[in-house]
């Protein structure tokens, strides 16, 4: 199904760049692994409408975000944890703690958890980019019908990290295919959810860098070079306070 | 990354200028004052100081540089939140060492970070 063209773009945007769009559109639609579609589309609309909530505003403000409460600006589609979930994700997320994360997994299933995550940086992702280039968001997609496939891979265990994953030493090889070539532990970090991890850098493969292409320094792989394109990515980091 | 892009190609860049705000830094990578700007209007600018550096980087670079400075700025947008929400923990092989982690900012972070978990 075809949602993004970007023909009212004010410069031409690369075709893969649009099919990986249109493909990451499609998965939030369809039923993933612990979520319905009707539940991920919820997700995907409630993270969204989160970049208007005015007590995310003041608690982005506040020198202590934990210290104001109040009641989220919500579109009602999801729980009142949920709610609570994608707004700090959203909002503030160089300022999420371990406490922060385990409260939400003592109310949340940690696979939800993790699938809903995975939701939020794609909409993220996709979002900012229309922002960036200068046009509107997207219309979110429809839900589709269909049952979520209820696979938890064995290996997973919580260890360093606030979430349940797999180790690449751990990996059994049902997920072999997330470990290739040199380890990246974000690309740990949501493997709770193996679908999610595969999901979410096949979206990454087009709008940053894939496979051989991470490896590449010296040969131009996109328009920008390599130190310009890590510079951006670096930038946005630190503004967003990323300590990874 | 943009530590290993220095070492594999050989170039002089000043990682600092990931978290400077001085217009005129580009960190010894070409347009980087531009790429910089672009990407902080991107994230936290109004909508002017989006549309005028955005029109920079299309002056200077050309639209398809801009369209992928856009994707990688909207990657790391949604990919920050993935590691942030996770406590996905830096590998070893990628940590700067701490003074450089000082220059970039990141111990500040992660010491707000560990600050806010005690309250």
């Amino acid at each position: 199904m075809t949602y993004f063209d970007y023909s009212d773009a004010p410069v031409p945007v690369r075709q893969d760049l649009v099919d990986a769009h249109n493909r990451a559109w499609d998965r939030i639609a369809h039923a993933g692994t612990w979520l319905t579609g009707a539940e991920r589309t919820a997700i995907a609309a409630e993270a969204r409408h989160a970049r208007g909530c005015a007590l995310c505003a003041e608690q982005k403000a506040a020198l202590s975000p934990f210290a104001v409460t109040g009641e989220h600006d919500t579109l009602g589609q999801v729980s009142a944890e949920k709610v609570e979930m994608i707004h700090r994700i959203v909002a503030d997320p160089g300022r999420l703690t371990k406490s922060w994360v385990a409260g939400r997994l003592s109310v949340i299933p940690d696979t939800d958890y993790v699938e809903t995550v995975s939701i939020i940086a794609h909409v993220t992702a996709i979002d900012t980019f229309a922002h960036a280039i200068g046009v509107a968001p997207r219309p979110l997609p429809e839900p589709q019908p269909g049952e979520p496939a209820r696979y938890r891979p064995a290996e997973a265990r919580l260890n360093d990290f606030w979430v349940p994953n797999i180790t690449a030493e751990e990996a059994g090889e049902n997920e072999a295919d997330l470990f290739k070539g040199r380890q990246s532990n974000i690309r740990r970090a949501m493997t709770l959810v193996p679908a999610e991890v595969r999901h979410f850098f096949d979206l990454g493969t087009y709008q940053y860098l894939g496979g051989e292409a991470m490896r590449e320094f010296v040969k131009k792989v996109r328009s920008i070079t390599r130190a310009q394109i890590e510079l951006v990515a670096g930038r946005v980091s630190a503004i967003n306070q990323c300590t990874y | 990354m943009l530590r290993e892009s220095r070492e594999q190609t050989g170039e002089d860049y000043d990682l600092a200028a990931i978290t400077a705000i001085a217009e005129d830094e580009d960190g010894n990578i070409p347009q980087g004052d531009l790429l910089a700007a672009f990407a902080e209007a991107i994230i936290v600018g109004t909508p002017e100081q989006l549309d005028q550096t955005r029109q920079a980087v299309l002056d200077a670079l050309g639209p398809a540089e801009m369209v992928d400075a856009a994707g990688v700025a909207g990657f790391f947008n949604g990919i920050d939140r993935v590691a942030d929400s996770t406590g996905t923990v830096l590998e070893d092989w990628k940590d700067a060492g701490s003074e450089m982690r000082d220059a970039l900012g990141i111990s500040a972070f992660a010491a707000q970070k560990a600050a806010l978990d005690q309250e």
